[in-house]
């Protein structure tokens, strides 16, 4: 069946114009589609990086807004038990806080990251829920406020600051590995639009050859047969392999040619005789 | 060289590859739960590979005879463009494939060794799988074999490349007619890719499972859809089936074919044949009584089922796995290392030396004993009733010289790139008999990612080698180096 269909396809002949324009046409989608591969994975990678930098940036930019938060509380803490005229409780933006927190762990998207933005909110639990017992402790006659930070509030402080420091490193990492996948990545957005034009090279060097082949040489080859008639009176006799026009156009001129020729000698043979019949005359 | 007839024919071979193409982007269309992410880059990749393919019929409309040298071009340069071309659909897509991942997993697909670069194939697009399944498909059968079908028998193109891309062992060892070999190697190579993908359904195995195990398990080839390969199925009877299609994969094709037409066992009834099954009967014994005495499986059947399926897969050249062969000691090492060199037999689509040649060689062997004993007597090597021409002795040992001068050459090159001796020796060894997976890391349940680029495009030639029998690539490259000089 294959067979079949196979011979019935290659006995379906082409015109020389159907020829040059399937060829040309073979390579016009072999650019359209490296023009079109090009453009898709541009915006595709466009998008790609400026979504990825803008969500490291925001991380960053958020784990900061928690390390100052957590620091200026500490801070005023800190002024709250070395000033024993100052009774009044620090404020904290709790709820800023947590917004930050959550709008954190939104934009992470490895499972890694998420736990250590999970343990942020962790230790500043663990460090607000210390952080309460500052009232009872000022009110206290028993229990030294210093001694109570030191031995209290700083190690949750120093815990919920390293967390705070672990995550930010982390996103930092997560930047650089980033910045290497977006490396990797623009180095395959242009592997399609690469191979496609190699492929278009490819196909036009074959085109180059075929015409070659199948017109310029047989041309030149008719046009100094037809030279070598013309000057010399030699038999045109050039073939060569096609199935076209130009197969046609040659094979009219071997028979325009041969034609000749025989009227040539035919001439020859009249003019011969004429000259034998004159001195008869 | 006549450029218009091998880039004709040539062409031909990139449209088999194209129809693949399309038939991996419907399995891409038909996903039930939408297209999957391989949609685009199988679809440039066919329309790419057609267009290419196609090309060389606008302008070469009649095919012309072609010589020997003409023969040998097509063939290298069907293959190599295939695997080109083939690499298409896994760069495009990305993911683990970088260029050398995608040309390392194209040219393990068409050879049927079935080594991967991939750690996690399941995460793979189900469209890309079926292609890299497909890849197997027709590398099995061979590039070329695809464009003898439609070549008419009485064309001198078809007799000469009949003669170069089927091995010249396997048309002695089976009579018949040039043109019929062709059809009857096809015939049973897709009745048994049927069978097996109907007894893998029965089996249970979900339907591209069983279409891409079918393919990998007839081709010999060895890629699966699943991170533990046949183990991941844990069934006994998924097992029994892909024994019995490794062997009769890595059995003559004719005459498996004159079995089924005369009703009978008889024409298996062969030297050769007889030879590989009771090496791979033997050697599944061994196995299973030392993995049971050194308690590497506990029961008798778990013992016989891994000795088995280990012998018959690496003695059928297939690589497929129901169990990890990191922890085996070095005797069975050998054992396997002996197998991957020795494969089936010829006519089929194992690799390796082929059983064939080592029952020469060892027939030579004995002879040549035998005349040192004796110098005065005349001895002939037969086989079964046909006796042996010393020319085709000298071939099969001089073949045999040259692999293994091939295995020391590429592991030479991989441990000068810094692959462990070890791990080069074996890899080589399973690249070069189209197996796939080595020992170790590379094992059959590991993969060739981690190895480095000078290593992996050396298997990658490795492969290429072996699957058209060293001797076609090195007579092309001569041809090309003689019309330079010219």
């Amino acid at each position: 069946m294959f067979r079949k269909f196979y011979s019935k396809l290659n006995s379906y002949k082409l015109s020389m114009k159907m020829k040059l324009t399937l060829s040309l046409c073979v390579i016009a989608i072999v650019l359209l589609v490296s023009s079109v591969i090009s453009i898709m994975e541009y915006s595709r990678m466009s998008h790609y990086v400026s979504d990825l930098i803008a969500d490291n940036i925001n991380s960053i930019n958020v784990a900061e807004r928690l390390a100052n938060a957590s620091n200026d509380y500490n801070l005023e803490i800190l002024k709250v038990i070395g000033d024993t005229a100052k009774t009044a409780l620090p404020k904290f933006k709790q709820e800023e806080f947590m917004e930050h927190c959550d709008s954190l762990k939104k934009s992470l998207t490895s499972d890694k990251m998420i736990n250590l933005a999970d343990s942020v909110v962790y230790s500043y639990s663990a460090y607000m829920l210390t952080s309460l017992e500052l009232k009872n402790v000022m009110l206290s006659d028993f229990i030294d406020t210093r001694a109570w930070y030191f031995n209290r509030l700083q190690p949750r402080y120093n815990r919920l600051r390293s967390d705070i420091d672990v995550l930010n490193t982390a996103i930092n990492n997560e930047l650089k590995k980033n910045s290497a996948t977006f490396e990797r990545g623009f180095y395959r957005s242009i592997i399609p639009g690469a191979v496609a034009v190699a492929v278009g090279l490819l196909l036009i060097l074959l085109l180059l050859f075929f015409i070659m082949v199948y017109y310029v040489n047989p041309i030149y080859k008719m046009i100094a047969g037809l030279k070598d008639n013309i000057a010399f009176g030699k038999k045109y006799n050039y073939t060569f392999d096609g199935d076209d026009q130009l197969t046609e156009l040659n094979e009219g001129i071997s028979e325009i040619t041969d034609d000749n020729q025989m009227l040539r000698k035919r001439l020859q043979d009249i003019r011969e005789n004429e000259k034998k019949e004159v001195p008869k005359d | 060289m006549n450029v218009k007839v091998i880039s004709r024919n040539v062409g031909f071979a990139l449209l088999v590859s194209a129809l693949f193409m399309f038939f991996s982007v419907l399995v891409s269309i038909s996903n039930p739960t939408g297209n999957d992410s391989a949609l685009a880059a199988l679809s440039i990749s066919c329309l790419i590979t057609f267009l290419v393919g196609i090309f060389p019929f606008i302008f070469v409309r009649k095919s012309e005879a072609i010589t020997l040298q003409d023969g040998y071009m097509i063939i290298f340069l069907s293959w190599t463009l295939s695997f080109i071309f083939g690499m298409l659909p896994y760069a495009l897509w990305g993911g683990p494939f970088s260029v050398i991942n995608s040309l390392f997993e194209s040219v393990s697909g068409y050879t049927t060794t079935g080594a991967t670069i991939l750690s996690n194939v399941e995460s793979i697009p189900k469209s890309l799988l079926f292609w890299r399944s497909s890849t197997h498909f027709i590398g099995g059968l061979g590039v070329v074999v695809f464009l003898l079908l439609i070549i008419p028998s009485s064309s001198p193109v078809r007799l000469r490349l009949t003669n170069m891309e089927v091995s010249s062992l396997s048309r002695d060892g089976y009579q018949s007619r040039t043109f019929k070999t062709v059809f009857i190697f096809t015939y049973v190579y897709v009745g048994l890719t049927f069978a097996a993908f109907i007894c893998y359904l029965l089996c249970g195995m979900s339907a591209f499972d069983a279409i891409n195990h079918a393919f990998s398990v007839v081709a010999t080839g060895g890629f699966s859809t699943k991170n533990l390969s046949l183990a991941s199925f844990h069934s006994v009877s998924i097992n029994i089936v892909s024994m019995v299609f490794m062997v009769l994969g890595s059995m003559h094709f004719g005459y498996i074919y004159l079995s089924i037409v005369n009703h009978s066992v008889k024409p298996l009834n062969n030297p050769v044949t007889k030879l590989y099954l009771l090496s791979m009967l033997v050697f599944s014994l061994i196995l299973s009584f030392y993995f049971k005495i050194t308690g590497i499986y506990t029961g008798w059947g778990d013992a016989l089922m891994n000795g088995s399926f280990h012998v018959i897969s690496m003695s059928s050249s297939t690589g497929l796995a129901i169990s990890d062969n990191v922890t085996w000691p070095f005797a069975v090492t050998a054992i396997i290392i002996f197998l991957m060199i020795q494969c089936g037999c010829s006519g089929s689509t194992a690799g390796g030396v082929k059983c064939d040649r080592t029952l020469v060689l060892f027939k030579a062997l004995g002879r040549q004993i035998r005349t040192a004993i004796h110098p005065s007597t005349v001895k002939e090597i037969k086989f079964g009733e046909r006796v042996m021409k010393d020319e085709m002795v000298y071939q099969s040992v001089l073949y045999i010289t040259l692999y293994l001068i091939v295995i020391l050459i590429s592991s030479g090159v991989c441990i000068l790139s810094g692959v462990d001796s070890e791990n080069s020796f074996v890899s080589s060894v399973s690249c070069l008999g189209n197996i796939g997976p080595a020992l170790g890391r590379y094992g059959n349940l590991g993969n060739y990612d981690s190895m480095n680029v000078i290593s992996k495009l050396t298997l990658v030639v490795d492969m290429f080698l072996g699957r058209v029998e060293i001797y076609p690539i090195l007579a092309a490259f001569s041809l090309m180096f003689t019309f330079k000089r010219k």
